[in-house]
């Protein structure tokens, strides 16, 4: 395998090295290639500071409601676009175009 | 109850077991926004659109990719309009990581450490958007490549060389 192969290869798994869920045999063969290839233990620090960078927990409160609020608004946008209400409005429309029709008809 | 039940049961319009999905999934999806977006505000917005989203498009959700995946192109998808939105906007973040750890607090014990993950947030939030989002679904999520693919709309092979691409870019900007 060339150089560049094993490295591709080591970056591959450098995720899941670095959080500790690979094979025994697989944590061997990395801690060997980056003892000896600086590159790749750039590319393992940069791996590491990313997973350790915290994303702010949302605040309380709106964490509290976001399930009840994600349900009401899908409930609202169903009941929207919802097939009884697209029949409504094509019930709706075909009324008025008739009640148009015959007023044009019969009142002029 | 297992997902693919509490999938079923919200198919039919169970609004108690599409609470529980939205509960299993929130903390996954809120992340991903957070992070591809670089704005923990925004990304509760958008992650709450994902799931109204997910609701009115189950029927169209048929179990061939895990569901956490299937929520992961539709947070990609809002998180995109999201951004594209606030470009036309001509928002500018000064700091992209600026909900994440401030570097303009006082300098104390734990500066350093705070100012690294900051400059790491805004680094990873400045890559192209297929490289951010594979950098971010392999480094965080731990998805596969060909689940990445699906995601980001390439291949297995893209994938992987988006992920690196990002990975040998991050690798040079914070060092």
């Amino acid at each position: 395998m060339s150089s560049d192969e094993e490295c591709t290869q080591i970056g591959d798994l450098l995720p899941e090295f670095m959080a500790g869920r690979v094979s025994p045999a697989d944590e061997q063969r990395i801690r060997a290639h980056l003892e000896g290839c600086a590159g790749c233990r750039a590319r393992a620090n940069a791996v590491s500071l990313l997973q350790h960078t915290p994303v702010p927990v949302p605040d309380p409160d709106r964490w509290e409601c976001f399930v009840s609020g994600v349900v009401d608004a899908a409930e609202r946008r169903r009941k929207l676009v919802g097939p009884r209400r697209i029949w409504t409005l094509v019930a709706i429309i075909v009324a008025l175009a008739v009640a148009v029709f015959l007023w044009v008809r019969f009142a002029t | 109850m297992d997902e693919s039940r509490l999938l079923d049961r919200a198919r039919a319009g169970d609004q108690a077991a599409f609470g529980e999905l939205v509960r299993l999934h929130r903390e996954a999806v809120y992340r991903f926004a957070a992070r591809w977006l670089g704005d923990a505000d925004l990304a509760l917005d958008v992650a709450q659109d994902v799931f109204v989203r997910a609701f009115s498009g189950l029927k169209h959700y048929r179990g061939e990719s895990r569901f956490r995946t299937w929520l992961f192109s539709i947070t990609l998808n809002a998180a995109r309009s999201v951004a594209r939105r606030r470009k036309r906007r001509g928002e500018v973040r000064l700091d992209t990581g600026a909900d994440f750890p401030d570097l303009r607090t006082p300098p104390d014990t734990k500066a350093g450490r705070a100012e690294a993950f900051a400059r790491a947030a805004a680094e990873l939030a400045t890559l192209p958007e297929k490289q951010r989002g594979a950098v971010t679904l392999r480094v965080y999520e731990g998805l596969s490549f060909r689940e990445i693919g699906e995601i980001i709309g390439c291949s297995e092979v893209a994938a992987r060389v988006n992920y690196h691409h990002g990975i040998q870019k991050l690798r040079e900007a914070l060092t």
